[in-house]
């Protein structure tokens, strides 16, 4: 969605700098008006030596997280919509949401906060409900590679979530948003720059009931007379939210950033079926605090060197005092904590060609505390050391960029399994090479491909166990995936007087994953990971858009992705082996319109999105839970007044109040089709429709550009 | 007197916000695709079966049908049939919940549906099609998780929820949400919990028994001492007494030993091998004796049958590996090996009228039944007969009549 950069170092660079600009934060201003339609650029002089801009032949999607917000939802909402990215939700505002992306396993794609890595190992998932949009500016999707910073433990790709940019001129952002199910959202962002120092911070905060109404079969799928309609209890969320950066650039060269952020949630938990627990509850808490050093010419003028120290804090709390949860437990606490660093030394010994250094260490320490038994405390090392080369050729024509990256990980837990006998430890390594490549055709038109090896080392969950119903398997070895991906992107601009902006971008992709763990019930109390399964996915992804100039004020946008996913289970089990992998559709069509008028400072502009599915299955067995298609409307209003700086947004989702699907009844019923909720998980419904009103008031303090900007986004 | 087991509901039922919302939504967006809502016909499953309220004639003909209930953990389970003559497998005639278990009466398969699902299903013993389904949960906001069905006629039996302090008083043949027709209270035989795990029944000299196991949920499960056969009169339906087991947890079927009035039941103990084993109930004293502990066994006794001598065979687990062996015993004491600890995955065995064994093997990617002699504990076949999913950890085997 770039266009080319006015100094014509190519479309290459404006992506790159999108892809990971994370990484070097405060690149990209970010177009916050959601009347706006163009597409974010990014103005850059030339591939900073060191930068991981180096790495721009990824196939990757970015989500403006501010102009998202003022169409509420959640992170994992907005991405449902990008190609190549499967969402499974369990419903409500501040739902737990699984990420997919290309039919990967959720603990497969790797979740980062500016480049720090969030899923800690105890459980290997990260809930990303915790990181409301109005605290980020932008996510970046990278579907089936991750650049070399990212590690190596996303055999699905990798999720950025980017915090806010400094402005030219300080900002000040105030958002409040209600909707359906006491849905209440506030949000406050104050960015600014004061010669060396540049900060920002933003605080967000919301709550919301949930209590839809659902349809509900009683839990005799079979029996249609007892159908009824419910209402969704014990499902309120209250999430908050801050997040705060601050960077003093020391000298020309030297430039530290420290990031500091705090995600905090309290959710109803109200369980799977018809009958509702009504006093679970989670408390989840992670704290992150980085520092980061950047030094340009570094002991060389082709030298640059980086340096990132962080710290993180998570703490789930699962409170079940009526017993209501299968497993026993009253209360709950298990707390992670994690000290990394990330350090990188480029060397461009010349201007096109970047060869880098990548060493990263890391200590995790897992403890969980339950009153009526002793839980195991594990703790995890990691290594790694990547190596990257990006070679440009020609005027920047093509790039080639090989990385190879070796991690090593070592895990141990302190007491017993079961207080039977001692646990072992555990020793990994792994090598995990990539190769990206990117070639430019013509104008506006470039070829990119990549292949790659990754792995996901086992949880220490999967490892250690919870001496309770997880029992834990230290002989465990990692998940590996293979995965690659060839496709071309068309960008054109300008054609005609109407046609402002075209893009399209088709891209096949291929992975096989192997010695996928999954939980294997081994008695009737307990279940144990094992190195039990594969899987394969291929498909492909198109996903296009245009830029249309209707009139001098009024313009449109028109676009759409298409994800075709065929995914295999090859575990060799039967009645398993050969289907079709949960909660990946065969067909997946998102399209998108919108329609903005403007004058002067006036402005309206109304937007209709449709999500389709089809061919798909919430169960492994591919004969319980099937889900033949679905398709979900929404619709948007955004005003903005002669009130300056403030914007009005209105956004009623699933319009159509699809809530109950009508799928196949097996044979033995007599049945032909029967009547069940609208869900992603079995036994979790989800709501029909919703709306969504907002209002932000965004304003420049007036005293002009401040000095010591390098980074400026131009319309 | 005649009921019908189902009927045809036109299926109109109305959320008030889904009709004001609509409505709305159709007017503003008239242009737009999409469903428009719950609506449309439907009908119940199965066909009007007509039962007459009565005894059934026990069933005296050899078993001709191995029923094994298999379980595919997250998404389902299936109801598997395998003719005991030509061994030849039926592989999922119905899907089920994937905790679950199966009772025949009167002709009929009856699915248990348990923990998460709260329902039975009842299934044409001869077609296998879905005659009726009903949800068994005490009320709309609690649970059940039956976990055994006794019968004393058509149109009465009782039903044990796992997550309740009660016993159910259940006619199957009654009109739609009207199965449940009274309870007894065995509060007073609960834990700590306030919940006792009822779990399974028999009846014996015209007393029903009841296994409690009491089990305390807020500290992993374990037992709490002690745990009780609780004692029913069904001409009442009242609880008339109880008996303090010599050990605690008693899981799995409680089976008469032929000839008297003794139960035997798996003990389970804390789940790590101590105080378990298999306790001998003489219901006319009161009094129980571990008869067989697990050490004597070779590890936690996961199901077992007697036969007509006091013997029998029993699949046994370690509780520190949980690999499985299969044991001969006797109730004198006697044991001896049969299938070595850790050659199959095993959770049940049954003993066919012609001296086979059926013993069920959940390896992983062969789930099925294997048979033996009883006698000499050869293997008599050659790999698993396939059952599709995994046979079920909990009673998941049933003998019933050849089909006709």
């Amino acid at each position: 969605m770039l266009a080319r950069s006015p100094n014509g170092l190519g479309s290459s660079l404006l992506v790159a700098a999108l892809l990971v600009a994370a990484l070097v934060a405060g690149g990209v201003e970010l177009r916050a008006d959601p009347l706006d339609l163009r597409p974010v650029k990014v103005d850059a002089k030339r591939i900073e030596p060191g930068s991981p801009q180096a790495e721009d032949t990824a196939f990757s999607t970015s989500v403006d997280a501010t102009r998202a917000a003022t169409e509420g939802g959640g992170v994992a909402e907005h991405l449902a919509r990008s190609v190549g990215v499967q969402v499974r939700r369990s419903g409500g505002h501040g739902d737990f949401a699984s990420v997919l992306i290309r039919g990967s396993s959720a603990n497969q794609v790797g979740v980062f906060l500016d480049g720090i890595p969030l899923a800690l190992g105890r459980g290997g998932i990260f809930d990303l409900s915790l990181v409301p949009l109005l605290s980020i500016a932008r996510v970046d999707v990278f579907r089936g590679y991750l650049p070399a910073e990212l590690g190596s433990e996303g055999i699905g790709g990798g999720i950025n979530l980017v915090p806010g940019a400094a402005p030219a001129r300080p900002r000040t952002r105030l958002s409040m948003g209600v909707g359906s199910f006491d849905l209440v959202q506030v949000g406050a962002s104050r960015s600014a720059r004061r010669g060396p120092l540049r900060y920002a911070l933003s605080l967000g905060f919301s709550r919301a009931t949930n209590d839809f109404s659902f349809f509900s079969d009683n839990d005799t799928p079979y029996q249609l007379g007892d159908d009824r309609w419910l209402r969704r209890k014990n499902n309120e969320s209250l999430l908050f939210s801050g997040l705060g950066w601050a960077r003093w650039r020391v000298s020309r060269d030297l430039r530290i950033t420290f990031l500091q952020s705090l995600f905090y949630k309290e959710k109803g938990l109200p369980g799977p079926g018809a009958v509702q627990a009504l006093s679970t509850r989670l408390q989840a808490l992670h704290e992150v605090f980085d520092v980061k050093l950047e030094q340009r010419r570094f002991l060389v003028p082709s030298m640059s060197a980086m340096l990132r120290v962080n710290v993180q804090y998570s703490r789930d709390r699962l409170e079940d005092p009526q017993g209501e949860l299968p497993t026993g437990a009253k209360r709950q606490s298990d707390t992670s904590v994690s000290l990394g660093a990330i350090g990188r030394l480029s060397f461009a010994p010349h201007d096109p060609q970047i060869i880098s250094l990548i060493p990263e260490w890391r200590y995790e320490q897992y403890a969980g505390r339950d009153p009526g038994r002793e839980l195991p405390s594990a703790r995890r090392y990691r290594f790694g050391l990547a190596l990257r080369d990006r070679i440009a050729l020609g005027e920047d024509l093509a790039t080639l960029t090989p990385v190879v990256r070796a991690d090593l990980l070592y895990s141990d837990v302190s007491g017993s399994r079961n207080g039977l006998e001692p646990l072992r430890n555990s020793f990994d390594w792994f090598l995990s090479p990539r190769l990206g490549g990117r070639v430019r055709l013509w104008r506006g038109l470039e070829l990119r491909g990549n292949v790659g090896r990754y792995f996901r080392p086992p949880s220490l969950l999967e490892l250690f166990g919870n001496r309770g119903t997880a029992l834990g398997n230290p002989d465990l070895v990692p998940e590996v995936g293979t995965s690659g991906d060839l496709g071309m992107i068309l960008r054109l601009r300008r054609r005609g007087r109407a046609l402002e902006r075209l893009l399209i971008e088709a891209v096949f992709f291929a992975r096989d994953s192997q010695n996928l763990i999954q939980w294997v019930q081994n008695s009737q109390r307990t279940a144990v990971a094992m190195n039990i399964s594969r899987a394969l996915a291929l498909g492909g992804e198109l996903s296009g858009a245009v830029w249309l100039r209707l009139h001098s004020q009024l313009r449109a946008r028109l676009s759409t992705n298409y994800t075709l996913l065929h995914t295999q289970n090859r575990s060799g089990k039967p009645l398993l082996d050969g289907n079709r992998l949960p909660g990946r559709p065969l067909h997946e069509l998102n399209g998108r319109a919108d329609l903005v008028w403007r004058k002067d400072r006036w402005g309206v502009g109304i937007h209709w999105s449709v999500t389709y599915i089809s061919h798909s299955f919430l169960d492994e067995a591919n004969a319980f839970l099937p889900v033949p298609q679905r398709a979900l409307h929404e619709v948007g209003l955004v005003v903005r007044p002669w009130l300056r700086g403030v914007t009005l947004a209105a956004t009623f989702k699933n319009v159509a109040n699809l809530r109950v699907e009508r799928v196949a009844a097996p044979a033995f019923t007599g049945l032909r089709r029967i009547p069940r909720a609208l869900m992603d998980y079995g036994g979790y419904p989800l709501p029909g429709w919703e709306v969504f009103v907002n209002a932000t008031w965004s304003f420049d303090d007036p005293r002009g550009e401040q000095k010591g900007s390098a980074h400026h986004a131009r319309p | 007197m005649t009921r019908g087991g189902s009927r045809k509901a036109r299926h109109t039922m109305r959320d008030p916000e889904t009709a004001l919302a609509d409505g709305v939504l159709v007017l503003l967006l008239a242009t737009l695709a999409g469903c428009v809502g719950p609506g449309g016909e439907a009908v119940d499953a199965g066909p009007d079966v007509e039962v007459v309220c009565g005894p059934v004639a026990q069933d005296t003909g050899p078993p001709g049908r191995l029923i094994v209930m298999t379980e595919q953990y997250g998404s389902g389970g299936g109801v598997t049939i395998i003719d005991l003559e030509t061994l030849e497998p039926s592989i999922n005639v119905a899907l089920t919940h994937d905790d679950v278990t199966a009772r025949w009466y009167d002709g009929r398969i009856w699915i248990l549906n348990r923990f998460g699902a709260d329902n039975i299903m009842i299934l044409d013993g001869q077609s296998y099609q879905l005659q009726k389904q009903f949800s068994v949960r005490p009320a709309a906001s609690q649970v059940c998780n039956p976990h055994d069905l006794l019968f004393f006629d058509r149109c009465r039996a009782y039903l044990s929820c796992y997550e309740q302090a009660r016993v159910y008083l259940l006619d199957p043949a009654a009109p739609l949400g009207d199965e449940i027709v009274g309870s007894i209270d065995l509060s007073s035989l609960a834990d700590g919990d306030g919940i006792p795990e009822v779990s399974y029944m028999a009846r014996v000299g015209g007393l029903v028994y009841l296994a409690v196991e009491r089990l305390d949920r807020a500290s992993g499960w374990s037992p709490v001492e002690p745990s009780y056969l609780a004692v029913v009169d069904p001409a009442t339906d009242t609880l008339v007494g109880s008996m303090a087991l010599a050990a605690t947890n008693p899981v799995g079927p409680l089976v008469r030993v032929p000839s008297t009035e003794d139960l035997v039941v798996a003990a389970g103990g804390d789940w790590t091998g101590e105080g378990a084993g298999l306790l001998r109930i003489d219901t006319g004293a009161g009094t129980s004796e571990l008869v067989l502990t697990s050490g004597d066994l070779g590890g936690l006794v996961s199901s077992f049958y007697l036969d007509s001598g006091g013997c029998g065979h029993a699949v046994v687990m370690a509780p520190q590996t949980y690999e499985t062996a299969l044991v001969r015993f006797c109730l004198d004491g006697t044991v001896a090996p049969c299938v070595p600890m850790g050659a199959h995955e095993m959770t049940a065995v049954a003993l066919v009228h012609d001296g086979r064994l059926v013993v069920t093997d959940r390896a992983y990617l062969a789930p099925g039944i294997r048979i033996y002699d009883a006698a000499t504990c050869e293997e008599l076949t050659q790999e698993p007969i396939a059952t599709g999913f995994s046979p079920g950890f909990s009673d998941p085997l049933l003998l019933v009549p050849a089909r006709r």
